[in-house]
């Protein structure tokens, strides 16, 4: 699933490790997600938006 | 650089590993040190010191378990169904060339020591296949 997770991240000069760490996952994981290679559950996402202060669906792009 | 969460879960599956390698061994080297070979009795001995192994094993795997993310999670998972599967599917093949005699099999020895080899085997290449498939997930999602 596309996401604009790498924007975000972008705009507060996080690394991937920085970002994993606030989400408490691997740099991995955060890779894996922000190429859509691998989506994240349902409180994960919510975390995410709340990190980022959107809404889920500003974040992830459903594409249908 | 490995993160502290990173060196965490792999303290975990190392102690896991190495702890129950040490206590295993040690227990069952001084079993059979004073224990007859072929007695029921050795064998109940030897059972109790794999469970003390595989109790102190199983309590830091859950540690290592409770701490992954779930997309590592996801990767185990997968690993595991794919990987011992594909194991299944390749020795089923060497398990026939066995039974069927068109391989060796340890000459002089006891019906329980092939048995003992294919489990061994089973384990060994369930192993392998789940690393494979481990090492397939995650680079598909680079």
């Amino acid at each position: 699933m596309k996401n604009r997770l790498k924007v975000l991240r972008a705009e507060r000069d996080w690394s991937q490790a920085d970002l994993a760490q606030r989400l408490d996952v691997s740099r991995q994981s955060v890779n894996a997600i922000e190429t859509g290679k691998y989506d994240p559950s349902l409180p994960l996402a919510f975390k995410i938006a709340r990190l980022f202060a959107q809404p889920i669906e500003t974040i992830f792009l459903d594409g249908q | 650089m490995p993160t502290r969460r990173s060196m965490v879960i792999a303290g975990y599956y190392a102690t896991a590993a190495v702890g129950s390698a040490a206590i295993w061994s040690t227990l069952a080297l001084t079993i059979l040190r004073h224990a007859p070979l072929a007695q029921v009795s050795t064998a109940w001995m030897l059972t109790g010191a794999y469970a003390a192994a595989m109790a102190w094993a199983a309590w830091f795997l859950w540690l290592y378990w409770r701490r992954l993310d779930e997309a590592a999670k996801e990767a185990q998972k997968f690993a595991w169904f794919v990987g011992s599967i594909g194991a299944l599917i390749v020795t089923g093949p060497i398990m026939l060339f066995f039974r069927l005699g068109a391989l060796p099999l340890p000459h002089g020895v006891g019906p329980g020591v092939p048995f003992g080899l294919g489990w061994a085997m089973l384990a060994l290449s369930q192993g392998v296949g789940f690393l494979i498939a481990w090492a397939g997930w995650w680079q598909a999602k680079r």
